[in-house]
């Protein structure tokens, strides 16, 4: 190439980036600048009423994971954080296997199902997109509260005397997010499964397989990418939900979410709200970083 | 039920559907398969080939009727319970699987010891020639060696009976033809009866001990290759099974076998005829090999005249069509000799002269309107 179509390249390159320039500042300012802002408040000191005092410190990190001794000044690990961290885990964990087992069912009914009914029922799925979620979960409330709708029926039949505590256990966050973000493992699951071919399904059939095995050893495989997908979309989402544990988890039973708008409220400690905020983060791009590796293989396996 | 039968298919029907939109995909069909043999069926699209293998399979469940394997009512049984195995018309190759592992599926699937599935593997490759891609994902190979894994597949756990769904339809010419001789190899080689299905009926005669010709969900016809060309039962399976001309005529009389037909198209001819034909109606199937053309000066008394409409040119033969008296097309196909032969001119007048016991007698059709 000679010199002078280097230079002419060179300058189409730099004026193709000029011409992005707007697109990538408002990116930076709406994206990247409120974590920047985050980042940097996750060093500082909190102030006294809230708000940062802009004093350098590490001590919002330190508090993340350690305690400070208010009488000999050691360091021990944060037990209530941790216990915190790993209830969010659980429970995002518990929901997403939750939701799978009962999404797998469901989008497998409707991948089965003829065509032309198949739209009704995933327009069905979506119905519950349709309610703030903080409505839905406040229905889910009605329910399962002590006066609720379970508790009554069931204290009416006369099969219990005391109403069931459901309210404010993880148990009733689990379900409250299994309730939210099951349509978010129902859509990418019927997604893989309609691509399926159920000729496969024969073929395995017809070599000898149970029904049990079919669905273990062709099935799942085969929709593979789907059910990490729906994974993902609902334990990312669960791991920092706030709303459904603030509602049905009450004060105690408190997750990751509740735990940094605590900080941000009454806490008064903005800095470790902060750092807080991004310990949650980097977790989920762990777990991204896990799915973006698994469906890079089932790429290249087809 | 004969001991020898390896499948017995007893009055099966299998209907779809209910109400206005019901369909007889497979009517009343009652064939009995004899171990060993390379069974096909041959038919038009639409005809219940594929619908009748999937009963024999067990993915579809007869309306009515039995399904005897070895003399084992199966209807009942589901596909993972027979030992038969399919190859299926797409292949249906697991993609997640490579050769080796679809290959040994079937056996792993029975359970059998880990070595077992091994070496069975390395035989099938073997025999499908396809050792050096044992490895490979199923999409990483041709349309050719699909073809051939997908057959190993089914081979491997021996079934009793193999289903071949047009396993050929989807390769190139050349290929095709290795393939059918492939299989017959295999046939012969492992003993297994296999039940092929194809619309190709070249395919058909080539390959068959014996062929079952159906139409719109029946059975018209079952016999060798020899007898269903030969000695077709009726219109529909002449027309169906090579090349056929077809004379409209009326049988004045009919002894020993052989029928003594007044043409519509002028003239008489003595046919061949079926056991029990009588006199009356009737329509004469002559094979466009059997007949030659000749001067229409000298024709003998009661030879087929007509005006010659088109010649058309095939290397190892020509085609004449003839348009005779009645308006009938008349197809004559003649060996080409090296040069010296009297040539026939477009336009001309030509007689036909059918071979003597060329024509044959058809017997009544089935109801026509439910054939396509
Ligand atoms: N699942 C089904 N539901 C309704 N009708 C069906 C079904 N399967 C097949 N049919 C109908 O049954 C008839 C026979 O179909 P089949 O697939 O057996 O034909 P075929 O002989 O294999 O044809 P081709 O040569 O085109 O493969 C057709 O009219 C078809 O429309
Ligand atoms: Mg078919």
């Amino acid at each position: 190439m000679s010199a002078a179509a280097e230079a002419a390249r060179a300058r189409e390159v730099r004026s193709r980036r000029l011409l992005a320039l707007p697109a990538l500042v408002i990116l930076a300012l709406a994206a990247i600048g409120p974590l920047l802002v985050v980042f940097v408040y996750s060093f500082l000191t909190p102030g006294p009423y809230g708000d940062v005092v802009w004093t350098f410190s590490t001590d919002a990190w330190t508090s993340v994971f350690l305690e400070r001794d208010i009488f000999d000044d050691t360091l021990s690990l944060a037990d209530a954080h941790m216990a915190i961290f790993a209830r969010s885990v659980m429970l995002a964990l518990a929901t997403t296997v939750l939701a799978l087992l009962i999404g797998f069912p469901t989008a497998y009914f409707i991948a089965t199902r003829p065509e032309r009914t198949r739209e009704l029922w995933l327009f069905l799925v979506t119905v519950p997109f349709w309610t703030n979620i903080l409505i839905r979960t406040f229905g889910m409330l009605e329910i399962i509260r002590n006066e609720g709708l379970i508790n009554t029926v069931l204290g009416n039949l006369g099969l219990i005397e005391q109403p069931i505590q459901m309210l404010f256990t993880d148990g009733a966050v689990m379900a409250g997010m299994l309730y939210v973000y099951l349509p978010l493992m129902v859509l990418p699951l019927y997604a893989s499964l309609d691509k399926l071919d159920f000729r496969l399904v024969e073929a395995g059939y017809d070599l000898y397989a149970t029904p049990f095995r079919v669905l273990t050893r062709i099935i799942l495989p085969l929709v593979r990418p789907g059910m990490i997908a729906g994974s993902i979309l609902v334990f990312i989402p669960a791991l920092g939900a706030y709303v459904t544990p603030r509602v049905l988890g009450g004060g105690k039973t408190m997750m990751f979410g509740t735990l940094i708008e605590l900080q941000f409220g009454q806490g008064r400690n903005w800095p470790l709200g902060a750092a807080l905020s991004i310990t949650l983060m980097a977790l989920v791009m762990v777990a991204l970083l896990v799915y973006v590796r698994h469906a890079g293989r089932e790429a290249r396996h087809g | 039920m004969m001991a020898s039968d390896s499948i017995a298919i007893e009055n099966v029907s299998k209907i779809f559907g209910s109400g206005d939109a019901k369909v007889a995909a497979v009517d009343g069909v009652h064939i009995s398969i004899r171990k060993n043999e390379f069974f096909t069926l041959l038919g038009p699209s639409g005809c219940g080939k594929t619908t009748l293998l999937r009963l024999i399979a067990g993915f579809e469940f007869p309306t009515s009727g039995h399904i005897l394997l070895d003399g084992t009512d199966v209807s009942d049984t589901p596909p993972f319970r027979r030992p038969i195995n399919t190859v299926f018309q797409n292949y249906a190759l697991f993609p997640h699987m490579t050769v080796e592992e679809n290959i040994g599926f079937g056996l792993k699937m029975l359970d059998r010891p880990k070595a077992e599935v091994a070496a069975r593997v390395a035989a099938m490759l073997r025999l499908v020639r396809m050792e050096a891609l044992a490895g490979r994902r199923t999409n990483q190979i041709s349309g050719g060696q699909q073809q051939r894994v997908a057959l190993a597949r089914a081979l491997a756990p021996a079934p009793k009976v193999l289903l071949l769904d047009e396993p050929l339809s989807a390769l190139d010419y050349k290929l095709r033809k290795e393939m059918q001789i492939e299989l017959k190899r295999l046939q012969a080689e492992t003993g297994i009866t296999f039940i092929f299905v194809t619309h190709d009926q070249e395919e058909a005669l080539t390959m068959s001990d014996r062929i079952a010709v159906m139409a719109a969900g029946k059975v018209l016809q079952v016999g060798t290759p020899r007898e269903i060309y030969d000695a077709p039962a009726n219109r529909f399976v002449a027309d169906f099974i090579g090349e056929s001309n077809i004379l409209a005529g009326t049988v004045e009389a009919v002894a020993g076998g052989v029928a003594s037909v007044r043409l519509a198209a002028g003239g008489r001819m003595e046919a061949v005829a079926p056991d029990g034909a009588s006199t009356g109606p009737a329509s004469l199937l002559v094979r466009p090999e059997h007949a030659r053309l000749a001067a229409a000066a000298g024709a003998p008394a009661g030879a087929l005249v007509g005006t010659l409409a088109d010649a058309v040119y095939f290397g190892t033969d020509t085609h004449f069509h003839v348009r005779l008296a009645d308006g009938t097309d008349f197809t004559v196909r003649q060996q080409n000799r090296p040069a010296g032969e009297a040539a026939f001119a477009v336009g001309e007048a030509v007689a036909v002269v059918v071979e003597p016991r060329a024509a044959r007698l058809l017997g009544e059709d089935q109801p026509r309107g439910a054939v396509p």
